[in-house]
This record gives structure tokens, sequence and C-alpha cells, in this order.
């Protein structure tokens, strides 16, 4: 498994302790690196998170010839939650346990750009029940080609 | 009333009810109940940018003539199912479509 996936599982699996009993505000039924469409397993009710892998970005200040290199990966952290009604209390209280969660997480340094909260989907195929609340997050990991 | 919303009225809506309706009770949030009738619809919709989801979305079509402005919040039952309209999306004197949730 190469360091960056092992970084990506790291997290998943400490975003996974996000429950009622462990303090937090809500419970998160599941988290999947991927595709939410199969977290959420068609019921809409569940509460789940996906980390998607958005890019990868190389340190200029280290060179691939030498074997050796610093990435900067991005990915998509994406919450949804059942929200037909109090949407914004829904997302609210998911929001803070995921950064309460992320300030626990310990394993390696993360950044955090801003979040963009979605209310449920109104239009003219009717009302949706999903609220949710995304954010990209980046970590370096060391592509280590030395000696291979 | 146009030939058009006549032939409507007289024939289409009563086919529309016979064909694709089904006995309904609309109950606003205030006052008396309305038995009426609906043509219920769903779809499928992805939700997410990253991740999709599936959620199911619903709306009713109900008859003017009966339920000329549908409340949101009042509720739809059909099939002993209560439903709660969240939105007027369409309304063009013969029938007016809500979503329903």
């Amino acid at each position: 498994m190469t360091s960056d996936y092992a970084q990506m599982i790291a997290l998943r699996d400490h975003l996974r302790t996000i429950t009622v009993a462990n303090g937090y505000p809500i419970t998160v039924d599941a988290v999947e690196i991927g595709n939410a469409a199969l977290v959420g397993d068609g019921n809409t009710t569940k509460t789940v998170i996906a980390l998607v892998m958005q890019q990868d970005a190389p340190d200029t200040n280290t060179a691939p010839q030498s074997g050796f290199q610093r990435w900067e990966r991005t990915l998509a952290l994406e919450a949804s939650a059942y929200g037909a009604s109090n949407w914004d209390e829904t997302v609210s209280a998911l929001w803070y346990a995921i950064r309460r969660a992320l300030h626990r997480f310990t394993q390696f340094p993360m950044s955090w750009q801003p979040a963009e909260f979605v209310a449920p989907a109104m239009g003219s195929t009717g009302s949706g029940v999903l609220c949710g609340v995304r954010v990209s997050l980046s970590f370096i990991y060391q592509l280590d080609f030395r000696g291979k | 009333m146009s030939r058009l919303d006549e032939i409507m009225t007289n024939v289409g809506l009563p086919a529309l009810r016979k064909q694709f309706g089904d006995d309904a009770i609309y109950t606003p949030t205030t006052g008396v109940p309305v038995s009426t009738w609906a043509m219920l619809s769903q779809a499928l919709e992805q939700v997410g940018e990253y991740s999709p989801r599936a959620e199911m979305r619903r709306t009713a079509e109900l008859p003017y003539a009966d339920v000329p402005a549908p409340e949101i919040g009042a509720t739809l039952t059909v099939h002993d199912v209560m439903y709660r309209i969240d939105q007027v999306l369409d309304s063009d004197g013969l029938t007016v479509k809500v979503a329903i949730a």
C-alpha cells in the first residue's frame, strides 16, 4: 500500500469514530473512500461521509529524479445526512462533529479549505431530503523510490 | 373559459383521474380537509458533487377546482400515506403541481 492511501485509510478510520457514544452530537453511519452512493446504500436516512481524491500536486523543492518527492494530496470530504426538516441544524451538528474529529486527528497534519453547506434540493422534480457539507482537505505524503 | 379549458375540464381531467388519479385528502394547516384526487409521480435524483447519493423526489398534481392554492406545510394523504407539501411548483388553472415529501 502506498503511503498516500494508507494516510487516507487512517483518516477514514478516525472519522468512523464519530458517534454519539464517543461524545459527538451526531452518529455517522458510514465513512468510505470513494462513492457515497455505495456508502449510503440507497437509504437516505443514513449519515455518511465520503472521502474522494481530487488532486496531487508535486512539491517543486524535491526532485523526482532523486527517487524521493513530496506530494500534496487534496481530497474532498463530502458528508450528507437526512435533512427533510431543520436541515441547517442537522448540518451544523454534522459539521461540528467533523471538525471536532479532525482536530483530534493527530497522525499527520492537514490543511482545510472553506466548507460549503448544501441544502436539500428543491426543483421541478420535487423536494429533496439530503443535506450536507463538503470541504477540501490537503495533506503531504512522500513518494520514495530510493533503493527500489 | 376557452374551448381547450372546457375540453380539459369535462373530458381531459376525468380521463386523467380515471387513468392516473388516486383518491386523496388535502389537509390545510388550519381549516377543513378537502376530499380530492391527485396524480403522484416520483423521480430518482442524484445529489452530491463528488460522491453522488440517490434520493427519491415526489410531486403531486391536484385539481385546481378542489385545491386552487395549496399551503406549504399542509398535508396530502394518499393510500394512507401522509405527505407534506413543500412547494407549489406549477399551476395552469386546471391542475396545481406541488413538491411533496
